[in-house]
């Protein structure tokens, strides 16, 4: 991320970005799973969401007061901002689920769909036995 | 600056553009394709990547408004419940389809007849079955020979797509409850075809199919099509389709990729871009001979929009199922296709299935759902989806309503500056009782299949994939726009082939019958040509 893109969020939006998004997904020491707002996933998402800026200024601004952020106000931030908070959600959705410790936590392999591509067993057809023996449906038309 | 005149311009590169481009090349005329936007890259396709469901919402936006890319045009969807999706550019559509391939039943072509509501088509199925069958060829269809839910004589050149554990549950539920079900017909080499590679289950047909098993027009007809000759030019956008004194069409007024205005003369037009575009570049169109658009002598340009409204019915399940791990379709059901009484309704619709979703689509439709919450219990929360969510869809017929409609937008225009479309369109009373008749019989699908919890939506929002019937074709010049071989009744030389001259719009995904009647204009030009403009 160029640092042109991190500054488009002004340092107070990128506190309170941040200290958001560590609510919406904190760490976990169970799943070993970090936080929305793990430095590498946090960079994702101020770059990922440079273009949503002008639309969450607003937003964001009621959460740079010096209060701390909690679950609750999380919340009450959610319930203050739908739209908004709509778009920070699917923002991190994206830049988290990308993230290689969440894949390997997952068990999901850490790469492109293509070219490797997936596995699927064989089809078994004899699941329409009673579909065939029910005989045709369609309407005729003439 | 005027170009040397050509026999045939083809007006869009999509499904029914190219399909009509390799037939007439038969005839060894000059012709001509003009695509407002370029050749898509395969190795640049979402799943090529790591962020490949992040671009699903950025480059790879099903809307245009959303992806606003160089080749796209703005479309005012503000005044209709389902927004339009579609792609710019060779190909067309077909590139982000779910390349789903049923075709209309006999049925389809008789609704005055049969059901007194809307018009009987000006051809049947049966005239039609020769192309389709061309056209499965053509596209590389893959399927199961036998459905029931069609006459005999349908038969896939490729086996069937893996159905995987998402099928598999369903078509238990189905059979649970009596019900039809069959593998679905599939744009999709399930074997290496005519060169392309098969099928690797990337999961994100609707994004590119980055391995080229999936039959889009830009790796089936086009390849052919240039082969045989015909000319395709990108970046071409028309303006408009000028006419002469004598009321013929005589080429188009276009914008080259360098944004300078063209003029390309030609014998024959042929507009194959779609049920909002072809309208909208008519209604651009006017004229002393036209004022209010080109071929609207009847005032039916732009009028009769049918989309088809989309249900949702998705399942979350306590075993894993497929994730995103094959094809979007795998399996559908057509046992409320046909007219019922005692519905409430008429009409009806098919039943696909949907496979899964990767984990972003995941996180995001379980955050929308409630079902994932934020804070220290989301992350068990999402191994409860991981994997775990299989949908129904319910493409329901959608009736012609002369209200629904694309007009120009008196405001909008790309970046061209041409006027952009605008749609008006509500949703009927027929189509809501119809999606809430496949909300219940969905939910019992789902249950029957052992889901914990269901959600349902209808209509779906971003589902206007299917634009269709603001050109309609007939025998009755002043109830239709193009004549029962697709020319124009006011211009003899404007031919139209795309989803806007479809008189109904069917329970089911349109391109194959799209592309077969293409081919069948196609194919009666070729039989007409001495006598064409008569």
């Amino acid at each position: 991320m160029s640092t042109e893109e991190m500054n488009i969020f002004s340092v107070e939006e990128q506190n309170a970005l941040r200290a958001l998004v560590g609510h919406i997904i904190p760490a976990s020491k169970d799943y070993n799973q970090p936080s929305a707002s793990d430095p590498v996933i946090f960079r994702d998402i101020l770059t990922s969401g440079a273009a949503l800026r002008d639309r969450l200024a607003g937003a964001l601004a009621s959460l740079t007061s010096g209060q701390d952020m909690t679950l609750q106000r999380a919340l009450a931030f959610r319930d203050a901002f739908p739209t908004e908070a709509e778009m920070i959600q699917v923002l991190v959705a994206q830049c988290y689920y990308r993230d290689d410790r969440v894949m390997r936590a997952l068990d999901i392999e850490v790469r492109a769909p293509f070219p490797q591509g997936y596995e699927q067993e064989p089809n078994d057809l004899s699941l329409l036995y009673p579909v065939r023996a029910r005989g045709a449906i369609y309407r005729k038309a003439d | 600056m005027a170009q040397d005149s050509v026999d045939v311009l083809i007006i869009g590169a999509g499904a029914s553009g190219a399909a009509v481009a390799w037939s007439l090349a038969d005839t060894r005329m000059r012709i001509v394709c003009f695509e407002q936007g370029g050749t898509p890259n395969p190795e640049q396709f979402p799943t090529t990547g790591r962020d490949w469901e992040a671009r699903r919402l950025g480059d790879f936006a099903l809307s245009p408004n959303q992806r606003n890319s160089a080749a796209d045009y703005p479309i005012n969807d503000d005044d209709s419940p389902i927004k339009v999706s579609n792609f710019n550019g060779v190909g067309g559509g077909t590139v982000l389809y779910a390349a789903h391939f049923p075709r209309f039943h006999p049925s389809d072509f008789k609704l005055r007849s049969l059901d007194g509501v809307a018009d009987d088509w000006p051809v049947d199925y049966t005239t039609l079955e020769p192309f389709f069958a061309e056209n499965d060829t053509m596209m590389g269809v893959s399927g199961l020979a036998g459905d029931p839910a069609y006459p005999e004589g349908k038969s896939p050149p490729m086996p069937p797509a893996p159905m995987g554990r998402s099928g598999r549950k369903l078509g238990e539920a189905f059979n649970a409850r009596g019900w039809h079900w069959w593998p679905c017909d599939l744009a999709i080499a399930t074997k290496e075809y005519e060169g392309r590679a098969k099928c690797i289950n990337l999961g994100a047909c609707i994004s590119g199919c980055a391995q080229g098993a999936k039959g889009s027009v830009d790796i089936t007809y086009w390849p052919e099509a240039l082969r045989k000759g015909v000319e395709l030019r990108t970046g071409c956008r028309v303006r408009e389709v000028s006419v002469g004194d004598d009321g013929m069409a005589t080429g188009v007024v276009y914008f080259d990729e360098n944004g300078v205005e063209q003029f390309q003369a030609a014998h024959v037009v042929v507009m194959a871009s779609n049920g909002i575009g072809t309208p909208r570049l008519l209604l651009n169109s006017t004229s002393k001979l036209f004022p209010d658009g080109l071929a609207n002598s009847s005032g039916l340009v732009g009028k009769n929009l049918m989309f088809h409204p989309y249900a949702s019915i998705q399942g979350v399940f306590d075993d894993p199922l497929d994730g995103h791990n094959g094809p979007h379709k795998s399996i559908l059901s057509q046992q409320f296709y046909e007219t019922d009484p005692t519905r409430g309704f008429v009409r009806g619709y098919t039943f696909e299935t949907s496979r899964g979703m990767g984990p972003v689509g995941t996180a995001m439709a379980g955050m929308g759902w409630g079902l994932i919450p934020w804070g220290a219990d989301h992350h068990a929360a999402f191994r409860g989806l991981q994997d775990r969510v299989t949908s129904l869809f319910a493409i329901c017929e959608d009736l012609p309503e002369e209200h629904n409609c694309v007009t120009l937008d008196p405001e909008l225009t790309d970046s061209n500056g041409i006027p952009a479309p605008r749609i008006s369109y509500t949703l009927s009373e027929n189509s809501k009782a119809m999606m809430a008749h496949a909300i219940e019989r969905g939910t019992e699908v789902m249950q029957s299949a052992g889901a914990r919890h269901v959600e349902t939506a209808a209509p779906i929002e971003l589902a206007g994939w299917h634009q269709l019937g603001t050109a309609r074709m007939g025998k009755d010049p002043a109830q239709s726009v193009v004549n029962p071989w697709g020319r124009s009744h006011d211009v003899r030389n404007l031919f139209i082939v795309d989803g806007s001259i479809f008189v109904t719009s069917g329970g089911v995904n349109p391109t194959s019958t799209l592309q077969a009647l293409a081919l069948y204009i196609a194919d009666q030009m070729k039989q007409r040509l001495a006598n064409l403009f008569d």
